[in-house]
């Protein structure tokens, strides 16, 4: 074999790419995380963000009466404290002191807006910030376990909670007559919701089976919902032929999704091999098969161009998915529970027994011994 | 040439706090680095979450130091290089097993036998023609010391000038040129005799 020949084979292995899918919605997730290290770090606004909330000041004032004063003393607080504040807010996490001032200036935003789309995009960046919120608290290493518990549960909640006003938006927006509006905000909501999803999922790995992890599922669940949710508005519009979009991108939204189901039902499939069998993983086992079934059906419904059908058999499949998922999770959750109670139990027997059967430092040596009929009784006397 | 002064003109832009300079900085090289990083871990999951690591300490660095940053594509592979480094470490730490380099090396040696499964993602006749191919050098890829796979994969998969791997290995011009030298012969011996019947 020549160099040449040889170098050509070495350059096979260029044809190593990374997920398409992974790739852009990396590229978002870490565009996201330096726009809040940004945040945090920025430092010349104080005088520029009093004028700026002092014009809107006047416009609001015929607002304030309607909104909680309590709400109001933190907006004022934010303003008035100036930069500073304002960063420290900025940069503080679900838990911390600063937070609700954090939050109360999204509020304060979130005011501004008069129009769904404009509410939709500030959601959507608030909802992008609280994910990045959730995985700092996740890696963070410097707090308790009880600590991250609570802060996560609380980052949790107010992520739920940016799901379900996202929903709630998607909806008002797709009763509009704004067709194209209502496609474009459906759009961004199917491609952030496909991030949020892996990056909890990564989430959802670094968590130890409990509670917790448990909470991080059931935020899985409503991302995937609210991903459905905005597809279906799509493929909807598609099939009314009220939007632009074309069917080429209405298959491609269909395929990454087909895509993403497979690649959990893949992972699924990895946990029911490692955990001992009983009654729920054999079910699991049947539904992960009935999930993939659906999933092939999608795909051939998706080549003939029947969108509304293999989306409608993808919808199906998700809800078996989380049967079998939430099967697998019982069942381990049983095992490490029982478990712990084994290894306390056998614990304590062990316990026990060394009591009975190893002599205690008492005996050893310097005790006499349980006397021997047979032998003579040795004294130090007798032995020398 | 021009590529460099182009990334010379993005690390300006970064600096000055433009995003979309990041974004077009991960446009270019993120395949490059994930594929880099994959043949040394073998694992996507892993992959991903090191290429990940590498671009946000690179947006990091870019914000904080001033220095001159003269190869801005030889610095990524190096980052890519320690995160992978540091990632091995972790885990012989967590095995409570004593830092070696040869475990290092031995880890990274059979994580290369789970390299195909990346081409699940291709196409299937694409992924035919990709396992035949790299079926060929892939045991004598394994056999080689890191060292040698490194420089190979640096010099006839990524395109690096020498002078660029010399950078990233941090050693000279002279003893890169030795080494990409000596791995090639050695990889071509390798394969000579797994081809030799026996």
């Amino acid at each position: 074999m020549t160099n040449q020949e040889l170098i050509n084979k070495l350059k096979v292995i260029k044809k190593i790419q990374p997920d398409e899918t992974w790739l852009k919605l990396n590229r978002e997730r870490l565009l996201a995380q330096i726009a809040n290290q940004k945040t945090a770090s920025s430092s010349h606004q104080g005088l520029a963000e009093v004028f700026y909330f002092g014009r809107l000041f006047k416009q609001l004032s015929k607002n304030f009466v309607l909104q909680p004063v309590g709400t109001f003393v933190l907006m004022l607080a934010i303003v008035l404290g100036g930069g500073v504040a304002k960063v420290q807010a900025d940069a503080s996490l679900p838990g911390d002191f600063l937070y609700a001032f954090k939050q109360g200036g999204q509020q304060f935003r979130m005011m501004l807006a008069r129009r769904d789309d404009q509410r939709l995009k500030l959601q959507l960046e608030f909802t992008d910030r609280h994910l990045d919120e959730l995985t700092q608290i996740a890696e963070q290493s410097n707090f308790a376990t009880s600590e991250r518990e609570e802060r996560l549960r609380e980052a949790l909640n107010i992520f739920q909670a940016d799901l379900a006003y996202l929903n709630n938006n998607l909806q008002s927006i797709n009763s509009q007559t704004d067709v194209s509006g209502a496609v474009a905000a459906a759009q961004k909501v199917d491609e952030k919701t496909n991030l949020y999803q892996l990056v909890l999922k990564q989430t959802e790995r670094k968590m130890a089976t409990g509670k917790i992890q448990t909470e991080v599922r059931k935020t899985i669940k409503a991302v995937d919902e609210t991903e459905t949710k905005a597809l279906t508005m799509i493929v909807s519009k598609h099939q009314q032929g009220q939007s632009q979009i074309s069917s080429q991108e209405v298959a491609m939204r269909i395929e990454s999704k087909i895509k993403q189901a497979t690649d959990n039902l893949d992972e699924l499939g990895k946990t029911l091999t490692t955990t001992s069998v009983d009654g729920k993983i054999n079910e699991a086992k049947t539904n992960s098969q009935k999930v993939q079934d659906m999933l092939e059906q999608a795909r051939q419904d998706l080549a003939n161009q029947e969108f509304v059908i293999a989306l409608e058999k993808i919808k199906t499949s998700q809800e078996i998915f989380n049967e079998a998922k939430d099967s697998v999770a019982e069942t381990t959750e049983t095992a490490t529970s029982t478990s712990t109670e084994t290894n306390v139990n056998a614990g304590l027997i062990r316990e026990n027994s060394i009591n009975i059967l190893t002599p205690t430092s008492s005996e050893k040596g310097f005790g006499s011994a349980p006397a021997d009929p047979e032998m003579p009784a040795q004294t130090p006397q007798t032995l020398k | 040439m021009i590529e460099n002064l182009q990334d010379k003109i993005l690390v300006l832009k970064i600096r000055n706090g433009e995003t979309e300079a990041f974004s077009e900085i991960y446009d270019r090289y993120a395949t490059r680095i994930y594929r880099f990083i994959f043949f040394k871990t073998s694992r996507v999951e892993e992959t991903e979450d090191l290429t990940s690591e590498v671009f946000l300490k690179l947006w990091q660095y870019l914000s904080q130091e001033r220095g001159e940053l003269r190869n801005l594509k030889a610095f990524l592979y190096q980052m890519a290089r320690n995160q992978v480094i540091d990632y091995y470490r972790g885990l012989a730490a967590k095995q409570t097993v004593s830092l070696d380099e040869r475990l290092i090396e031995q880890v990274e040696l059979s994580s290369l036998t789970g390299l195909t499964g990346q081409s699940q993602q291709m196409k299937i006749f694409e992924k035919i023609e990709f396992e035949e191919a790299f079926e060929n050098i892939k045991d004598g890829l394994a056999k080689l010391k890191e060292e040698y796979r490194e420089a190979l994969l640096l010099k006839y998969v990524e395109d690096f000038s020498t002078g660029e791997i010399a950078e990233i290995i941090n050693k000279s011009k002279g003893a890169t040129r030795v080494i990409i030298h000596r791995a090639l012969s050695a990889l071509k011996e390798v394969i000579k005799d797994a081809e030799r019947p026996k």
